[in-house]
């Protein structure tokens, strides 16, 4: 049987057919997400570029009101910045910064949940107190320390060009215990399962065990986890750039465009604030509502009210 | 006939909170090439810490405290770690009693038995690995093998699993199985096929198996020799065929007599009374004596040993104090 055919045939596929929340929200997502991978071919300006922007053009509201031009759809900031274009590419570095941390997160997380569940004990005790306390850190309070260190270190013109990485180790850093304390709950229930004592008398070495036979039975909490912390960590990065601890303002993300347009939301020029604000919520419920979908349909214990 | 396996005087104890407690006392018996060996008893009589022991895999906080278990001459018991992974699951294999738990439920059979199979042959490719899964899985006489090995757990009934558990065991061609109340979680007709399939398979491959159970019916069908153990220790040994019609201990001649007799319609079965003591207040002399019903003064202060009985079987019994102490003689 195919891989396809299988698929056409699982549970999963039947229960995304039948749920207009999933399909919708899938949707949406397909669209933000592609738009953010072909933003050069699909943004009408290059916001990164000098020569395309024009400081006369600024504050021009979006096309449907008095002032607003078709040239730029949705208008532009205060520096003359389209700012379709400046979204959909403040969305990409978004999403990259999201999806990296995650992946940091998860590879962090996954293992020592893995290993700390298996062998339990001292290693165990060692890994989950050390993720009680990170908990117990806000991860806002860690960044802003770290980032004022290393904008004193490199200077500030530089970091903009380590933001990036910055952002993802921040992120990927603070949040790795959910995904221990998860991943370290399945394997306490799986580990004392006879087909882990069947694999220990076939001879498997313990990190065998682990990765070949308990892992991938712990993967659809992983994966219901995983959109949940995404949404976070999209989240995460629009909160601490638009305390202007993230992107700068020249590779805007969602959220140093909410900030920078804050101070014009006075003025008016209420657009450079709300639209980004609008997408960010939009990209962050469609992750969320599929996030939830996919806990219902491995979850079907759970009672769905 | 060659000797496989020699276990000597094994004593397994469990380091628990109160003090250590053993499990299994003094427990001997040896398996030659080939032969099939029963291992009966009630409940926490110690069948399966012996089997268990027998590949040093007694769960925390169990340990091996004395005795040997030696496989070629080589003692199990003493071995290194990694020198135990080749010999588990590679020339000795074992089988558990729930089919429905043993097999990873999120995983192929053909990955599962794949990977075994590479576990101990790394550098065996995986179309061989594969042939070699297909090999076996037509041996346990599974049909159309070659689109079940795609299949996962759950599309196979419960006596398919259990051949598909026995098919895993055989990949690497074992000398010896342990079956571990291989047919308890299984109806009668299919416990029958599964055990008629194991005896063809000891006899066509020539492996040695010990068959844990408490059936002794299943024992009578499937072994050459027999152990019956009761809290911790052997009581009687021997051909199965003279333990099962002259047993000489008490407790065998107990079990054998509650077994349901055809055409013994409208008696009353018959029982043991009492229960069989916990591991941590094992009587003082020979540890059934509180529900014996040929007990003596002797019974309650010394244990008796193994000695041979009227028919050549081995019993521990006080009942037979004339013979010779059978330390040395092997079955």
């Amino acid at each position: 049987m195919s891989t396809l055919a299988t698929f056409r045939e699982s549970y999963l596929w039947y229960s995304f057919k039948r749920d207009k929340i999933a399909i919708a929200s899938l949707l949406v997502l397909v669209v933000l997400f592609s738009s953010a991978i072909f933003a050069p071919l699909i943004a009408p300006y290059n916001p990164y570029d000098p020569e395309m922007i024009d400081i006369m053009n600024s504050e021009i509201p979006p096309a449907w009101e008095d002032q607003g031009t078709w040239e730029f759809l949705l208008g532009t900031d205060s520096q003359g910045r389209d700012m379709l274009s400046t979204m959909i590419y403040g969305m990409r570095i978004s999403i990259i910064i999201g999806l990296g941390a995650v992946l940091l997160q998860a590879f962090l997380g996954v293992l020592i949940g893995l290993f700390a569940g298996y062998h339990g004990g001292r290693l165990d005790a060692i890994f989950m107190r050390a993720a009680d306390v990170q908990l117990s850190f806000s991860y806002l309070m860690v960044a802003i320390f770290l980032s004022a260190v290393l904008q004193a270190v490199v200077g500030v013109s530089r970091f903009g060009e380590i933001a990036v990485p910055f952002l993802i180790l921040v992120i990927g850093f603070s949040q790795w215990p959910q995904y221990a304390r998860t991943v370290r709950a399945s394997v306490l229930a799986e580990r004392k399962k006879e087909y882990v004592e069947a694999a220990r008398v076939a001879g498997f070495t313990s990190s065998r065990i682990i990765l070949s036979q308990i892992f991938p039975n712990t993967l659809s909490p992983i994966l219901v986890l995983s959109t949940i912390q995404v949404a976070n960590a999209v989240m995460s990065e629009a909160a601490l750039s638009f305390l202007g601890l993230g992107m700068p303002i020249d590779r805007p993300s969602l959220g140093s465009l909410i900030n920078s347009g804050f101070e014009y939301i006075f003025s008016g020029a209420w657009w450079i604030t709300i639209l980004p604000g609008a997408l960010l919520v939009v990209l962050v419920l469609s992750i969320n509502l599929l996030g939830d979908f996919l806990r219902d349909v491995f979850n079907p214990k759970l009672y769905k009210g | 006939m060659t000797t496989l396996l020699e276990v000597k005087d094994l004593v397994v104890k469990f380091a628990l909170r109160g003090g250590d407690v053993t499990a299994t006392n003094g427990v001997s018996f040896d398996l030659a090439r080939g032969e099939r060996l029963g291992l009966v008893g009630e409940s926490g009589a110690g069948k399966s810490v012996t089997g268990f022991s027998i590949i040093n895999l007694i769960s925390q906080p169990g340990y091996i405290a004395s005795g040997a278990v030696n496989f070629h001459g080589e003692n199990l018991a003493t071995m290194s770690a990694a020198r135990l992974r080749t010999i588990r699951g590679n020339r000795i294999s074992m089988i558990f009693q729930d089919p429905m738990m043993t097999l990873n439920p999120v995983l192929t059979i053909g990955t599962q038995m794949i990977e075994t199979l590479m576990t101990h042959n790394p550098q065996m490719g995986k179309e061989r690995a594969s042939g070699i899964a297909l090999e076996k899985l037509r041996k346990v006489h599974i049909p159309s093998p070659e689109k079940r090995l795609e299949q996962y757990p759950h599309e196979f009934s419960g006596g398919m699993r259990q051949r598909i558990i026995i098919a895993i065991a055989l990949l690497t061609d074992p000398e010896l199985i342990i079956a571990d109340e291989p047919t308890t979680a299984l109806d009668v007709t299919i416990q029958a096929e599964i055990m008629d399939l194991l005896i063809e398979l000891c006899e066509t491959e020539g492996m040695g198996m010990i068959l844990i159970t408490h059936d002794l019916a299943v024992v009578a069908q499937v072994t050459q020799t027999v152990a019956v153990m009761y809290a911790g220790r052997v009581v009687e040994k021997g051909p199965t065929q003279d333990v099962i019609a002259r047993p000489q201990h008490p407790y065998t001649q107990g079990l054998i007599a509650a077994l349901p007799q055809s055409g013994g319609h409208g008696r009353r079965l018959n029982q043991i009374p009492g229960m069989m003591p916990t591991l941590k207040d094992i009587p003082l002399g020979c540890a059934f004596n509180p529900r014996c019903p040929q007990v003596m003064g002797v019974c309650r202060t010394t244990t008796p040993v193994l000695r041979r009985a009227d028919n050549g079987v081995l019993a521990a019994c006080h009942l037979y104090p004339l013979s010779i102490p059978t330390e040395q003689v092997r079955l």
